[in-house]
């Protein structure tokens, strides 16, 4: 017999401008369980929980809460049917109280009309202290820490009737004894009964705090299966994805000793980068394995000299690493970054202001810009891409993100680099852009230049990469090459319980 | 309306096409269709001139001003400067008119480095710092006059003021090369290029090796700049220093400039020579209903009303 869930998610669709955000996806949740819900960025998660509480309303499929079939029509309607999000940024008014803030809107009343402080306060104190939550109760809670806001924030949503929670990526800016301190208050909150969609990188706290596992990947289901009967590799390969049937694999043996390019020494920036290492050669493509969260990024950027390490060197053609975008792009070192939108293009200017960005300063004559030697730099680059693009005065936020990203990518290409950075560049870009890009990739390779790559796809990698190198919780766990260069090999040493075995 | 339904859309498509981005020119052309109609005397020469000179102190404020706002940012501080300017002009009256333009430069320029400098280096946000220098500039400059307005003669100022030049009057020349300069190095510069990046898009640009630091703090710099000239401008016109009436709210007549011609408040466009048509546009609303004996208060009241016309028509198209 199964037990009835608090809620069910069937046959869920979303689409974004015809573009399938989530398609046929199932989800359930029952009561007293905690149900780990992962996928790499982009794989569909945050469609779907913005479906269960009503910000977005499917396409397709049916909703039920508590045996029911219901429609949110916003997010105020799924919390009256008692499911409330747990945000990353914590939802409470930074200048009141504890007190005040689990009352908000529905402050107790004395006969007169007046506030009841001595009630709201009484109230507040129980709630708290039932599960195990620390409060100093005259402080502004913007003064207390993230940990101690989560905490308010849930006993918060509990007290407005939430049975389903929804926890976002909850333990992402917690230290380590105040993710242990989460976990026991999650623990209780089961125990109480309540459902739990808990949304995180974190494969040890899946492991150590989920009933059943879900994965997306794309916008459709993998798997969901109970936490027990899982395998660390397997829930790897299931959010990476699997092998792609990649035309032409290289990973071809290197001749000789290749020069290093970049080289990083137990570099480090707390909290996302702990302790990181690495090599990049000349003509070598050296893949970053790792999760999402896991540093990838955040290593991206102390290597370009955007963030500076607090301890380690990096080392740019055997001297000191950048100290900034400029002297790393100055000393041939380009980056691209992983959020296209955030950190790339410049929405509303055009592709051929896009992408002659970084090459401008050497286009100019007496202090103006050539026009004509600008065109020809900016034509001669997106038909070596294959940018399609109605002109280049097309503004790039009108191109489909795979020319978004071609754009991004000849904007580094013009300045001739010597060694790249590409941080997971190709995700979320149709299928045709991604093959011209990672034949573009394995080119550029082979004519000497150092690359660096990520990619949420671990297939990705392991048909593109000559070494890869693999981090976990921001640290370098060890080098992978030549035949151990496979999905199966980088799942497993991602996977990995102890550091010692990925090595 | 019976129009001929075959013809008029391909004609009203490729009048929009033509117009898009440009509404501004349209409504500048029924202001003046509607001037010549209602207006007597509207369509003379001396008209138009008077129409140029009054708009001079706003357009070059409002072209400083475009180059702050392209950033994501925004300048109150420049009424304030003019006041200052003009206190800086007359105390340098015995050195003659070099030193005068040199002293309103200067510290047009040094009240937009500070800004820059608070804004860049303390990350302290626009509006806060530049609403601060409103108030401590035009202390400033009370301060330094003692609160007075100083008349002088001085045959220089005066040419400069109200002199001619090929029949033209100097001022009106004199901005429109600033205009059209600044519109040069915005299209046409690495510099111009930069400000649109970092207005567009902050964490692009620094990651694209814009030095977004120094392109910021040179856009108040270069609108602090202005201001100083039109501060000297006004006390070259006037005749005198007046640290307390000088370039009060010019600050909103210029920012209206600025997005009546297509710049946008967020950041990431400048359009110099759209808000020199901007101020035109504003100008020309004002002094007709003027001429029209509608009254000053009534003016404010349809300006306002043409603002947001033009906002909402550029609005509609993103």
């Amino acid at each position: 017999m199964d037990i009835a869930p608090l809620a069910r998610l069937s046959g869920i669709e979303k689409r974004f401008d015809g573009v399938l955000a989530l398609a046929d996806v199932n989800f359930d949740l029952r009561a007293g369980e905690v149900h780990a819900l992962l996928g790499e960025n982009g794989a569909g998660k945050s469609t779907l929980i913005k479906v269960l509480t009503g910000v977005y309303q499917p396409d397709a499929g049916v909703i039920e809460v508590g045996g029911r079939v219901t429609t949110f029509r916003n997010p105020a309607e799924a919390q009256t049917a008692g499911i409330v999000t747990i945000h990353q940024e914590i939802h409470l008014v930074p200048t009141l109280d504890a007190v005040a803030n689990l009352h908000l809107g529905r402050e107790p009343r004395l006969p007169w009309g007046l506030v009841d402080h001595r009630r709201m306060r009484r109230e507040a104190a129980g709630m708290l202290a039932r599960y195990g939550a620390n409060v100093d109760l005259d402080r502004p809670v913007g003064e207390l820490g993230v940990a101690v806001q989560q905490q308010i924030a849930i006993v918060r949503a509990l007290s407005l009737g939430g049975r389903v929670l929804v926890m976002d990526e909850p333990t992402s800016a917690l230290t380590h004894r105040e993710v242990d301190h989460l976990l026991s208050i999650t623990e209780r909150l089961r125990a109480d009964g309540i459902g739990i969609v808990y949304i995180t990188h974190r494969l040890d706290e899946v492991f150590r705090l989920a009933d059943r596992v879900t994965v997306l990947r794309d916008g459709r289901l993998v798997l969901t299966e109970p936490a027990a009967e899982m395998k660390r590799p397997r829930l790897v390969s299931a959010m990476l994805g699997r092998p792609v049937a990649a035309a032409a694999p290289r990973n071809q043996p290197m001749a000789g000793e290749a020069v290093t390019v970049l080289a990083a020494r137990a570099i480090a920036r707390e909290p996302r980068v702990t302790g990181a290492s690495l090599e990049m050669a000349q003509g070598t493509i050296l893949g970053l394995a790792g999760l999402q969260g896991s540093g990838r990024t955040e290593l991206m950027r102390l290597l370009f000299g955007a963030d500076r390490p607090t301890s380690g060197e990096v080392l740019l053609n055997g001297a000191p690493g950048p100290r900034s975008p400029v002297q790393a792009l100055a000393r041939g070192l380009a980056y691209l970054p992983e959020d296209r939108k955030a950190d790339g293009i410049v929405p509303d200017l055009s592709v051929r202001e896009n992408l002659s960005l970084i090459l401008l300063p050497r286009l100019t004559r007496w202090g103006f810009i050539s026009r004509s030697r600008e065109r020809a730099e900016v034509a001669r680059f997106m038909t070596q891409l294959g940018v399609k693009a109605a002109s280049p005065e097309t503004r790039i936020r009108d191109l489909s993100g795979g020319n978004q990203q071609k754009v991004l990518i000849a904007r580094l290409l013009c300045t001739a680099p010597d060694a790249l950075l590409l941080d997971d560049p190709m995700r979320g870009i149709d299928v045709g852009a991604k093959a011209d890009i990672a034949r573009l990739i394995a080119d550029l390779a082979e004519k000497g230049m150092a690359v660096l790559l990520t990619s949420s796809e671990l297939g990705e990698i392991a048909a593109l990469c000559d070494r890869v190198t693999i981090l976990r919780d921001g640290r370098t766990l060890g080098t992978l090459a030549g035949s151990d260069v496979t999905f199966a090999g980088l799942a497993e040493a991602i996977a990995a319980d102890d550091p010692a075995e990925a090595a | 309306m019976t129009a001929a339904p075959a013809s008029s859309p391909p004609f009203m498509g490729r009048l929009r096409a033509l117009l898009r981005g440009r509404e501004i020119l349209l409504a500048l052309a029924i202001v003046i269709l509607l001037n010549a109609i209602f207006t007597s005397n509207f369509a003379s020469w001396r008209n138009v001139e008077i129409t140029l000179i009054q708009m001079v102190f706003v357009a070059l404020v409002a072209t400083g001003i475009t180059l702050v706002i392209a950033t994501g940012g925004i300048d109150l501080s420049v009424g304030a400067v003019m006041g200052l300017a003009s206190v800086v002009a007359v105390a340098l009256m015995p050195y003659g008119i070099i030193a005068m333009a040199a002293g309103c430069l200067g510290a047009g320029l040094a009240v937009g480095l500070f800004n820059g400098a608070l804004i860049v280096g303390f990350g302290v946000q626009p509006l806060l710092v530049t609403l601060g220098s409103l108030i401590w500039v035009r202390g400033l400059a009370q301060y330094l006059s003692g609160g007075r307005k100083e008349y002088f003669e001085d045959a220089a100022m005066q040419f400069l003021g109200i002199g001619r030049v090929w029949g033209l009057p100097l001022q009106v020349i004199i901005a429109a090369i600033v205009v059209a300069v600044v519109a040069l190095v915005v299209a046409h510069t690495v510099f111009g290029r930069r400000l649109v990046m970092v207005g567009g898009n902050p964490a692009a640009a620094r990651l694209a090796g814009v030095p977004a630091g120094r392109t910021i703090l040179a856009a108040y710099a270069l609108c602090g700049l202005l201001a100083g000239l039109a501060g000297l401008f006004i006390t070259a016109r006037v005749g005198s220093s007046d640290p307390t009436n000088f370039g009060v709210l010019i600050e909103l007549d210029a920012i209206a400039a600025a997005v009546v011609g297509g710049t946008v408040l967020a950041g990431g466009r400048a359009r110099v020579v759209g808000t020199a048509v901007g101020a035109l546009l504003l100008q020309l609303t004002t002094a007709a209903m003027i001429m029209n004996n509608v009254g000053f208060a009534v003016a404010l009241v349809v300006k306002a009303a043409l603002i947001l016309c033009v906002v909402a028509l550029q609005r509609r198209r993103v």
